[in-house]
């Protein structure tokens, strides 16, 4: 989800970072939704984009990454990482570019 | 909102087998409904009327798909959703509350569930208006149609589609479960 393959969003039409940041986190699927009182399906369904979720779930994980909302969902692709970071547009060849 | 990941062998977590097992059911479910008058006028047995076990099998065919408690196919309708918050434990022994707090963990619905199945049953309404309304439209234009004849599988056939079209539909439309991890 960081990179220039991002996939389009599924049914609910939003972008979301939340695979990234549990992969950053080394939280599986199952602990996520049961912090977030969920199940765990529910949390795959959000990661694909599949479901768009109520504010209240929205504000939670913001909560539990400790990030704000729009830095975990957006309507718009969000920019790269590496992009972000670096200033740098992906090539797909694994080189940096100035 | 799918409750199993395996009914008699047969993988439920993978959408195209749901679909091969919600229309066997179907098949099941029209052929009861066909058959139903000649059981109605079979004689009685030492066992009981026919007409008994056929709403006993009914009865069987819709707790299969579930909606209704916690063996179905679909978790049960009737679990505590999100905004309900914490039950009433008041008058009950610390055992019971622990007994009925494990099963409310079992049987919740979260959000997304709570949405899927106000639409689904939104969804069998709008298909069961239909049905209803070609039924009357028939019987009122058709004189040939000998409705005394098919009333009691009609009956019966609606009431297995108001009872279980909402689940049918949760297992047709769900994608492919994942694993936890």
């Amino acid at each position: 989800m960081n990179d220039a393959t991002q996939k389009p969003p599924g049914e609910s039409g939003l972008y979301n970072r939340i695979a990234v940041l549990r992969a950053e986190r080394g939280i599986s699927r199952q602990q996520l939704a049961d912090a977030m009182d969920v199940n765990y399906q529910t949390i795959g369904f959000l990661e694909r984009g599949d479901y768009s979720p109520s504010l209240k779930l929205a504000l939670g994980l913001a909560e539990y990454f400790g990030l704000p909302v729009e830095a975990i969902f957006s309507r718009q692709p969000f920019q790269p990482l590496s992009e972000q970071v670096y200033g740098t547009k992906p090539t797909g060849s694994g080189e940096r570019q100035p | 909102m799918i409750n199993k990941r395996s009914f008699l062998g047969i993988p439920l977590a993978r959408r195209s087998a749901r679909r091969w097992l919600v229309v066997g059911f179907w098949v099941l479910i029209l052929a009861f409904a066909v058959y139903f008058p000649l059981l109605l006028r079979m004689r009685p047995t030492f066992f009981g009327l026919p007409a008994n076990w056929a709403f006993q099998f009914a009865l069987l065919l819709i707790s299969l798909l579930g909606g209704h408690d916690r063996r179905g196919l679909v978790r049960d309708f009737h679990g505590r959703t999100p905004e309900e918050g914490p039950a009433d434990y008041s008058f009950m022994t610390p055992d019971d509350i622990a007994a009925r707090k494990e099963a409310e963990s079992q049987n919740r619905l979260d959000e997304r569930d709570v949405r899927l199945r106000n639409a689904a049953h939104y969804r069998a309404y709008a298909a069961v208006r239909w049905i209803a309304f070609l039924v009357v439209f028939a019987a009122m234009t058709d004189p040939s149609l000998d409705f005394a004849r098919l009333r009691q599988s009609l009956v019966l056939l609606l009431f297995l589609i108001i009872q279980t079209l909402p689940q049918s539909i949760l297992l047709w439309t769900e994608p492919d479960m994942e694993e936890p991890q």
